[in-house]
């Protein structure tokens, strides 16, 4: 048996080489499809990054009247921890809130001049509150609007990112979607190219199969190097797809990084550790779609 | 012992290659079958090796009714009947020695024992000082040898020779005819499909003759009547 398959690969690598062009042809249109499907996953992780990033910078602050007493505001800290929306509440002293904002404004001298000559700490004490999730701020801040607390807070402050979260979500939609397109227009072509392909090549070969069934070859002998040759342009294709992903990923690591907000999101690293997942599913796909169109032609064209 | 029973073959729409056919071959026979062309002698031997499937009638080799076969047990049949045709069949970017090895090769022998077999049948045919020429650098007369070592290299009980001196000239026709002779001294069946007259009167066989499809004639030290 194990003679058997390596002739099996033997006649089906003959064949490839033999056929160089349209093996060629084949690879090219298969890698193009998997480099798109590539760019796809990565704008994919990159918009999802980028999405993190931002949600992870968003917060409510809510800032309490001047000498609102620290217990008062440490039983509405606790209030809103017990709350399942809220993922932490940060207390900032009035102390700790005007040094702040002395050093924000420490070339500013005429709002420095203003504190001077008002003297006391005009701060209150804050409440920085953050959510287990962006949909959650509303209910948050609906609790302030309840009467009880508005004798106690001066402002809230919603600091919304949502319209960035929805600019990355659209671009890398509308990018997904002509991926996805360019992918499966490739990946089309592609099957097309490898029936005939394999058209091609079982015409080519029509002397040896008639001399294969003449001398007793077994059926499945015959019609092996056919569906082999989808491993071979699986292997090949993915590891051209390889070379070509790894150079493209570093040049562009950069633009994409400013593009989605000065990210450091390493993208060269994220394949690398991810490797076996990206590109043995690539195989996989590239084979199984190989297989079924060689199988496809095989049954038009090969009769044992 | 090869049986024809009321073989007809009937190819689509209603041209008849064969009506009625009724044949025993005996094993170890020399039998020659000729006929004008289209008188159904090919599709006699596309029968016998499956290539083909009886509209009526039976075929049975042995005790195998080979008209039942199924698809998986057409390869089985194959190696047990060696055919030579007048085109030669070898491949042209294969050596004598890779030609004939192929169909080993392809039916899963070990390379141990293709390298054993190979020269011993290529010396049967007298081609084993020329086993790393390709077919074109051999003559005509050669190349139908190689055909023979490579339907013999599975020892079949059967050989069917279609027009096998076709291409040939006087010589190597003869040489042809001597090599089929001695293949059947050594207990193989040749049929021998010929449309060469003094080739079929020179082996004084019994022979068969073909007239649209039916059997007009069946001689056991025969001529070429037609």
């Amino acid at each position: 048996m194990f003679v058997a398959l390596f002739r099996v690969f033997k006649f089906s690598s003959q064949d490839f080489w033999r056929n160089f062009w349209l093996s060629a042809a084949t690879v090219v249109v298969l890698v193009l499809s998997l480099v798109s499907i590539n760019f796809l996953l990565t704008l994919n992780v990159l918009a999802k990054t980028a999405v993190a990033e931002v949600q992870n910078k968003i917060d409510v602050s809510i800032y309490f009247k001047q000498g609102v007493p620290e217990s008062e505001v440490g039983s509405v800290k606790s209030y809103l921890l017990s709350l399942p929306q809220v993922k932490t509440a940060e207390y900032v002293s009035p102390e700790h809130a005007l040094s702040e904002f002395q050093k924000k404004h420490q070339n500013d001298p005429v709002i420095l001049e203003s504190l001077k000559e008002v003297g006391d700490n005009p701060l209150g004490a804050t409440l920085v509150v953050t959510a287990h999730s962006p949909e959650d701020y509303q209910a948050i801040l609906k609790v302030f609007d309840d009467p009880q607390y508005a004798a106690i807070i001066q402002d809230k402050n919603f600091d919304d990112h949502a319209a960035v979260v929805d600019k990355i979500n659209s671009i890398s939609e509308k990018a997904e979607k002509t991926g996805v397109g360019i992918a499966g227009l490739f990946a089309i072509v592609g099957v097309l190219i490898g029936f005939n392909t394999v058209r091609m090549s079982i015409y080519t070969h029509r002397e040896e199969i008639g001399i294969m069934k003449l001398v007793g070859a077994a059926n499945w002998f015959v019609r092996a190097p056919y569906l082999a040759s989808g491993i071979l342009y699986g292997l090949f294709s993915v590891l051209l797809a390889v070379i070509v992903t790894y150079p493209l990923l570093g040049f562009a690591e950069p633009y994409f990084a400013g593009f989605f907000g000065g990210s450091n999101f390493k993208l060269v690293e994220y394949f690398t550790q991810n490797f076996i997942p990206i590109f043995g599913w690539q195989f996989v796909g590239v084979v199984l779609l190989n297989m079924v169109t060689s199988s496809l032609a095989v049954g038009r064209y090969l009769k044992v | 012992m090869i049986k024809f029973q009321d073989v007809t073959k009937i190819y689509h729409p209603n041209t008849v290659a064969l009506k009625d056919v009724n044949l025993r071959i005996g094993a170890g026979e020399f039998v020659s079958i000729v006929g004008q062309s289209g008188t159904g002698k090919t599709t006699l031997i596309k029968l016998l090796t499956a290539e083909e499937r009886v509209t009526e009638g039976k075929i049975i080799i042995g005790d195998w009714d080979i008209t039942k076969v199924r698809q998986s047990e057409i390869p089985t049949l194959r190696r047990q009947i060696g055919v030579i045709f007048q085109d030669f069949k070898l491949l042209p970017k294969k050596t004598i020695f890779e030609n004939v090895a192929f169909c080993l090769e392809v039916c899963g022998e070990s390379p141990r024992r293709i390298k054993a077999i190979v020269p011993q049948v290529l010396r049967i045919v007298g081609l084993d000082q020329k086993a790393e020429r390709y077919p074109k650098q051999v003559s005509g007369g050669e190349q139908q040898r190689v055909a023979i070592a490579r339907a013999l290299i599975h020892r079949p009980k059967i050989l069917v020779a279609d027009e096998p001196t076709g291409n040939l000239d006087a010589i190597n026709t003869q040489e042809i005819a001597d090599l089929l002779l001695k293949i059947n001294e050594f207990g193989t069946t040749v049929l021998l499909v010929s449309h060469n007259r003094e080739l079929v009167n020179s082996l004084k066989r019994r022979v068969i003759t073909l007239d649209r499809g039916v059997v007009i004639s069946d001689q056991e030290v025969g001529k070429y009547i037609l």
